[in-house]
């Protein structure tokens, strides 16, 4: 069974006429250290990713969109409301921050029940018990959140985000510590609660997860807006820029020359039996490196991209090399 | 979504902070500090040639300055300061409720575990040094107005500097117990100069203290003390960035 989220409560509205996310502009230093930097952008229902390598930023401008800190300048607004002065608004954030500090004395359901309770949500009980059951925790109510592993404190959190059933989910990187099925799983629950009419926003340094997560992207590098737009265009984008490819071989000075007499590298450099190629054409060197290198012989012990890291996408993007 | 009443919000704060605050470590270790005073009380009471005042004395300098403010900075300090250091106060924070309920939330689960810790060895060495009801009865007053003023006033320390048992120490031993011995102002701006007077204004008990404020006064005190503490801690959750 596929995780649902609850229902949207009735009385629940969405005022159309502002975005249900506004950044304008807005920085944040912290002494000399400016963590985000004239940051501006809109958001609406759906699911949006934050894409950024650690430190980048993105867990200061969650804090901010949170009103747990202010910007420096610019403005941050949720539902047309700054949260740090709106006591209202707060109540239609649901976030599930980085750190993982829970109240370890807890149960996992009071955990969660204590948040429905202060959100006034009409049926703890029953909020609490769907929450939990959102999140594959619904058999480990009973245990103490301090005795739960990496995933389940992740879990506990998110789950204690979505009992309020929020307009606006801030989730900072709620997928590191899952496992590979809890991943898929809460994936297909944060798109059933965008196609609701929710506000997502996931942060992740890893842009697999980030692929799958939503077409809308949100690059965030060195606290500056590097990028933002439909996923498939900022991968095209990415595309356009040279690989590099370490290859492990036997008989690297053969197959380094021979992929340079064939014009599917630009360049390579060899050190005893690795190669270092770089590549413009990433889609027919990855189709055609296996046969070309059975067609001489040669064995390849290993095969891995150096630059398939957000480092390396955002160096890209920023500095255009 | 229902609106959460302040009322509400100060007792589901103070549920989830009161079970943060209670580790077994800590009951233990002031469960025997409390014992002291007891054994002290039974000694005193069997070997004094004047129990009342060596009583009251025992119960202004023992108790009153050291069992609760100790007590007092363990649990009140703790109480939003470790949600700060840990990371959770932002399980409190961002929540549709106020900040006065989480700083009354905060405050009440500090002074209920804190008062039963002290109020009852301080209550039972009153008892042991057999000098009557009055003894009783004022320390158990001034034992109460003291927790309530000192978790005012540690609660807000825990929320403004790392490592607030340091701090509060040093306020204890040598703002109160020193500082506040020798220079009247600053035993105005001490807790242990009001719940001292209120201890000797209702045994009779003359201490010749330099600071020497009515009952009254001092009972009004200690509440406004603990009452600007609460709003300044309000005042400050309000600014704070939240980790």
């Amino acid at each position: 069974m596929s995780p649902q989220p609850p229902p949207p409560p009735q009385s629940q509205t969405v005022n159309h006429t502002v975005n249900m996310i506004e950044v304008s502009n807005a920085s944040k230093s912290f002494g000399n250290v400016v963590a985000v930097s004239d940051v501006s952008f809109q958001l609406n229902a759906g699911v949006t990713a934050l894409l950024g390598p650690n430190g980048a930023g993105k867990s200061t401008l969650f804090r901010m969109l949170c009103g747990l800190t202010t910007p420096t300048s610019g403005t941050v607004k949720v539902l047309g409301r700054d949260a740090r002065q709106d006591t209202p608004v707060r109540g239609k954030i649901g976030l599930s921050p980085q750190q993982d500090a829970l109240f370890d004395r807890l149960t996992a359901y009071e955990f969660v029940e204590i948040a429905a309770k202060t959100h006034g949500v009409e049926n703890p009980r029953t909020a609490t018990n769907h929450a939990l059951m959102l999140v594959d925790l619904d058999t480990v109510t009973e245990k103490n959140v301090g005795s739960f592993s990496k995933g389940m404190r992740q879990r506990v959190k998110l789950a204690a985000a979505l009992v309020n059933d929020p307009e606006i989910l801030i989730l900072d990187e709620p997928l590191s510590g899952l496992d590979p099925v809890q991943r898929n799983r809460m994936i297909e629950l944060f798109h059933n609660l965008g196609s609701q009419g929710k506000c997502v926003l996931i942060s992740s340094h890893i842009l697999d997860e980030v692929a799958r997560i939503g077409s809308e992207v949100l690059v965030i590098a060195q606290g500056r807006l590097a990028a933002s737009g439909d996923y498939r265009s900022l991968r095209t984008l990415m595309e356009d820029q040279p690989h590099v490819i370490q290859i492990t071989t036997n008989r690297a000075r053969e197959l380094g020359a021979a992929l340079l007499q064939k014009e599917i590298i630009d360049g390579v450099t060899i050190e005893d039996e690795t190669l270092n190629i770089t590549t413009s054409t990433i889609d027919a060197f990855g189709r055609s490196i296996a046969s070309f290198a059975r067609e001489l012989d040669i064995s390849l012990i290993e095969v891995a991209p150096m630059d398939d890291d957000l480092e390396s996408v955002f160096r890209y993007l920023i500095e255009g090399k | 979504m229902a609106t959460v009443s302040p009322l509400r919000a100060v007792i589901l704060t103070h549920n989830v902070l009161l079970k943060q605050l209670i580790t077994k470590g800590r009951l233990i270790a002031i469960t025997i500090f409390g014992l002291l005073p007891i054994l002290l009380g039974w000694v005193i009471g069997r070997q004094s040639e004047d129990p009342l005042e060596a009583g009251a004395g025992f119960i202004s300098y023992m108790g009153l300055a050291i069992l609760i403010p100790v007590v007092a900075l363990i649990f009140a300090s703790a109480s939003l300061g470790d949600t700060r250091e840990d990371g959770t106060l932002v399980y409190l924070w961002l929540r549709p409720i106020s900040r006065w309920s989480v700083t009354g939330g905060a405050w009440a689960a500090s002074a209920v575990i804190t008062l039963p810790l002290t109020v009852i060895p301080m209550a039972i060495a009153a008892i042991l040094l057999d000098v009557g009801s009055a003894l009783i009865i004022a320390t158990i007053l001034t034992s109460v107005l003291a927790v309530l003023a000192y978790c005012g006033i540690f609660l807000l320390l825990g929320l403004l500097v790392k490592n607030p048992v340091i701090w509060g120490l040093a306020y204890i031993f040598i703002w109160e117990a020193i500082v506040a011995s020798f220079a009247k102002p600053a035993a105005a701006l001490a807790v242990s100069g009001y719940s001292r007077a209120i201890i000797t204004g209702r045994t009779g008990v003359d201490f010749d203290f330099l600071f020497s404020p009515s009952q009254t006064i001092s009972i009004f005190m200690l509440i406004v003390i603990m009452a600007v503490s609460m709003g300044i801690t309000t005042f400050r959750l309000s600014r704070i960035e939240v980790p």
